[in-house]
């Protein structure tokens, strides 16, 4: 293939080469409210160009009731010209298949229309992964002749580690590694893309991001809300494979992880699997010391009676399902030895804060007096949700004779000081797996070493017969846990 | 003599303001805005700042030349609440510089600008009567901004714009860009996509006797040229005429063989349409076989037609000029393929064979 001159330089990386996206699944909710809104803007934004968007679902729809569903998905664009969107909804179709019969995907090549390259996106629940990978394997479907073909897996990828192994060994039969994009859209916030920024952008922050200057780090994925109409989905799921394998995860790596040599999406994820490969595992005798699992109780929330865990329709009275947790992790590099990293997420908690904490040993020699020790410790903090930001908490002088002093934030709000929403995640998402830029998606490898670790602490809750903890709505989580972080002398930061 | 005004009392009065529009608190300004224009342009930049607004805290100081009278200063402040109903605001220093030129004097507005953020210049006056002016302001300026729609406007020719940026100011090491460079952003990359992946395509480039740009702006269409004329390693002669008449201007240069090119532009009237249906049109006469084309459509698309492949539809982009310098005064870098085409000014050009300017 020739070389095209007048490409060079247009930054056509982040602009899609012509594509179809399957979307199996696509009469579901992340349809609705996430996928077509993105794939409309990056339209709009001239991301994407030349493009057909390909249905793939049960419901007897046709095309033009895919269409007029589609364009109710565009009512956050009451602007745009009625004729851009029109030309959008032009390149929809839609296959009416179920998922298990040959039937539907032999449409498939016939929907391509010309276009090398394809996209399947699987938005459906993960007990269709097996079938769909299946069939699209066993009709030469994923195969790649002209263009790309890419698969687009939606979390979560399995229950633990065996079941996590046995997809990726479903997806490896018929793909290779670099077609595989699982997605966690954690990842595709800005927020969270801005940790790597912040840390290997700034020269002041790498030299004293280690054990010798910092203390401890804390991080936080609270919900306000709780299990609400997800009950049956959470049952199964709990905390730990909520948030904790994945998103949080995701943080502790981003946080933690070596300066990468380049941008590239193997160089950056090498580097965040070092550091889940690196977490010191917690045996099952240790579960009991350095994990915390609780449940939320009835309790009022914002004046409201809000029911408890066990209460919520849809739960078990009978149910062990965690709705909080806390642990102690400790990294066992040269880096952060010696440094625990205290991390929580749970759901009816005081707010809806997630952060990351990172806090600053004292200075060797306090010459100046302080009745509150922690208050000489200075803090970074970096705010994903909500008002994104930064924070620096320092000490300075209380102004008259004397020398007292008392901490101050240095502050940096991200939404503000940029005005606009940031773009959606799944925007940014999509747009990398169009240009086959897998950097903010999982790794096979990353993946299984995750569930390694996660998995040693589920059995080792299963053999533990204490009842789990329980906290009130609105709280910031179980007295245990604030033991647990006590007993070293530190705490939490207020949720 | 007396002073058009004290700095301390200005900054003063900004906060005063500032404090009255945003009770709460306001956002510390991110970057200085220095804003030049002429009394003949009804201000040029107030719809990219009504976009800006609430969007990026900023001090912005307006210097509009006017012919008559000694040089004046006001003073506001606009503030938008963020999520966090904290001001996000521009001040805003206001002067009109008389023709006693106090004004625009370097001396004058540089002791206004915040220290330590950036200043963009953004420049609505004809560049080549300012040559001097702009030797003396810009090493004040960590990027120079223009909007060559404007020049168009106040009828000073593509060919002055360019090389005034290129000689004062790229030579320079300056950072520079022309909002009417990244509007035609869109068009470019359609363009780009007509010949991917696409060997027979790629080899008719470089059989381009002429290029037929219909559009309602002649710099976008010259800066188009140039960027073809870049990206193919042509040699740029710069203008060869203009016909007052039709309105076609006519750019020539040399392929990499030496064959003649021609860039010809065709005016059109949009009349009162919308932004987004003004679209621009253009066609690739090759030596050999049927033209490539790119046609504008309503709803602002084009239909893109290379010969042996489908018609196909693209959305032609059109930001606003408010969203061009959102971009601008976010990122400190200037495009690398629009310094390449400005470049090409900095090598001299053949007087082109006939001239009639205007519109």
């Amino acid at each position: 293939m020739k070389l095209n001159p007048l490409a060079a330089g247009l930054a056509t990386s982040r602009q899609a080469a012509p594509f179809v996206v399957f979307i199996f699944g696509v009469t579901g909710d992340l349809t609705r409210n996430k996928l077509i809104p993105a794939l409309f803007s990056l339209y709009l934004k001239g991301s994407i160009s030349r493009f057909r968007i390909i249905g793939f679902a049960r419901r007897p729809w046709n095309k033009e009731v895919f269409r007029e569903n589609a364009e109710k998905m565009l009512g956050d664009f009451p602007d745009v010209d009625v004729l851009v969107k029109r030309n959008f909804l032009d390149r929809l179709d839609y296959i009416s298949s179920t998922f298990e019969s040959e039937e539907g995907y032999r449409q498939i090549n016939g929907h391509c229309d010309g276009f090398a390259n394809r996209l399947y996106y699987l938005s459906t629940p993960p007990d269709a992964y097996d079938d769909i990978i299946g069939n699209l394997g066993r009709l030469g479907l994923a195969e790649e002749s002209e263009g790309y073909t890419r698969i687009v897996v939606e979390k979560p990828f399995g229950r633990d580690l065996a079941t996590a192994r046995a997809l990726n060994a479903s997806l490896a039969a018929h793909f290779r590694e670099e077609q595989i994009f699982r997605i966690d859209h954690y990842l595709g916030k800005e927020t969270v893309q801005n940790i790597m920024l912040l840390r290997f952008g700034n020269g002041i922050f790498e030299p004293i991001w280690n054990n010798r200057y910092i203390d401890h780090i804390q991080i936080t994925v609270a919900e306000k809300i709780g299990v609400g109409t997800r009950a049956n989905y959470y049952e199964q799921a709990g905390t730990i494979r909520d948030m904790v394998q994945n998103h949080l995860f995701q943080l502790l790596s981003l946080t933690t992880m070596e300066p990468p040599n380049d941008l590239g999406p193997d160089t950056i994820r090498s580097e965040k699997v070092k550091i889940v490969r690196s977490l010191r595992p917690i045996t099952h005798r240790q579960v009991q010391t350095q994990t915390v699992r609780a449940q939320y109780a009835r309790g009022y929330v914002d004046g409201e009676e809000v029911p408890g865990y066990r209460e919520e329709e849809g739960v078990s009275e009978q149910s062990r399902t965690e709705t909080y947790v806390a642990m102690k992790l400790f990294l066992d590099t040269w880096r952060w030895a010696g440094v625990p990293i205290y991390v929580r997420s749970g759901k009816r908690l005081a707010r809806r804060v997630t952060e990351i904490s990172v806090h600053f040993k004292e200075p060797p020699l306090q010459v100046f007096y302080s009745s509150y020790p922690a208050m000489n410790r200075n803090i970074l903090i970096m705010r994903i949700q909500p008002d994104e930001g930064l924070s620096l908490n320092m000490n300075v002088k209380v102004p008259g004779h004397q020398a007292d002093m008392r901490p101050v934030n240095m502050d940096f709000a991200y939404g503000s000081a940029f005005g606009e929403a940031v773009p959606e995640a799944y925007e940014r998402l999509l747009l990398d797996a169009f240009v086959g830029d897998s950097t903010l998606y999982n790794r096979r490898d990353e993946i299984e070493a995750s569930w390694t670790f996660i998995t040693r602490i589920l059995q080792g809750w299963e053999r533990d017969p204490t009842p789990l903890a329980s906290y009130l709505p609105g709280s910031s989580g179980p007295e245990e846990a604030k033991m647990m972080i006590q007993a070293e002398g530190r705490r939490w930061r207020k949720i | 003599m007396k002073a058009l005004f004290s700095p301390q009392e200005v900054e003063q009065e900004l906060q005063m303001l500032q404090r009255e529009l945003s009770p709460a608190e306001a956002r510390s300004a991110l970057f200085n805005l220095v804003i030049v224009s002429r009394e003949d342009l009804a201000n040029p930049s107030e719809g990219a700042l009504a976009y800006l607004l609430g969007k990026r805290a900023a001090r912005i100081i307006q210097i509009r030349n006017v012919a008559t009278g000694q040089s004046t200063m006001s003073v506001t402040a606009r503030c938008f609440p963020d999520r966090q109903n904290r001001g996000v605001c521009f001040q805003e220093i206001n002067i009109e510089n008389g023709t006693d030129s106090a004004g625009s004097a370097p001396g004058t507005w540089t002791p206004l600008l915040l220290r330590d953020i950036p200043v963009y210049i953004l420049w609505y006056d004809r560049l080549e009567e300012n040559r001097e002016y702009i030797r003396l302001i810009r090493d004040q300026a960590d990027k120079f901004i223009v909007d060559s729609r404007w020049n168009e406007v106040i009828g000073e020719p593509p060919e002055s714009v360019c090389s005034v940026l290129a000689e004062e100011l790229l030579s320079q090491g300056q950072l520079v860009s022309d909002l009417a460079w990244k509007r035609a952003l869109s068009l470019r990359r359609i363009t780009a996509s007509l010949f991917e992946n696409d060997d027979d395509a790629i080899d008719r480039l470089f059989e381009i006797e002429a290029v037929e740009i219909e559009s309602e702006c002649e710099h976008e269409a010259h800066l188009y040229g140039l960027w073809l004329s870049s990206r193919l390693d042509w040699q740029w002669l710069g203008r060869k005429r203009t016909l007052k008449q039709t309105g076609r201007s006519v750019w020539h240069a040399l392929d990499r063989s030496d064959r003649p090119v021609e860039v010809r532009f065709d005016r059109c009237d949009f009349g009162v349409l919308e932004e987004a249906e003004r679209t621009t049109s253009v066609r690739f006469l090759v030596r050999e076989g049927d033209p490539i084309t790119v046609a504008g459509t309503p709803g602002g698309c084009v239909d893109t037609v290379v010969p042996g492949r489908n018609e196909d539809r693209q959305l032609l982009l059109s930001p606003r000029a408010g969203e061009l310098l959102l971009d601008e005064v976010d990122n400190m870098r200037s495009d690398r393929l629009y310094i390449e085409a400005l470049s090409q000014y900095s090598r001299g050009h053949d007087a082109p064979d006939s001239v009639e300017l205007g519109r």
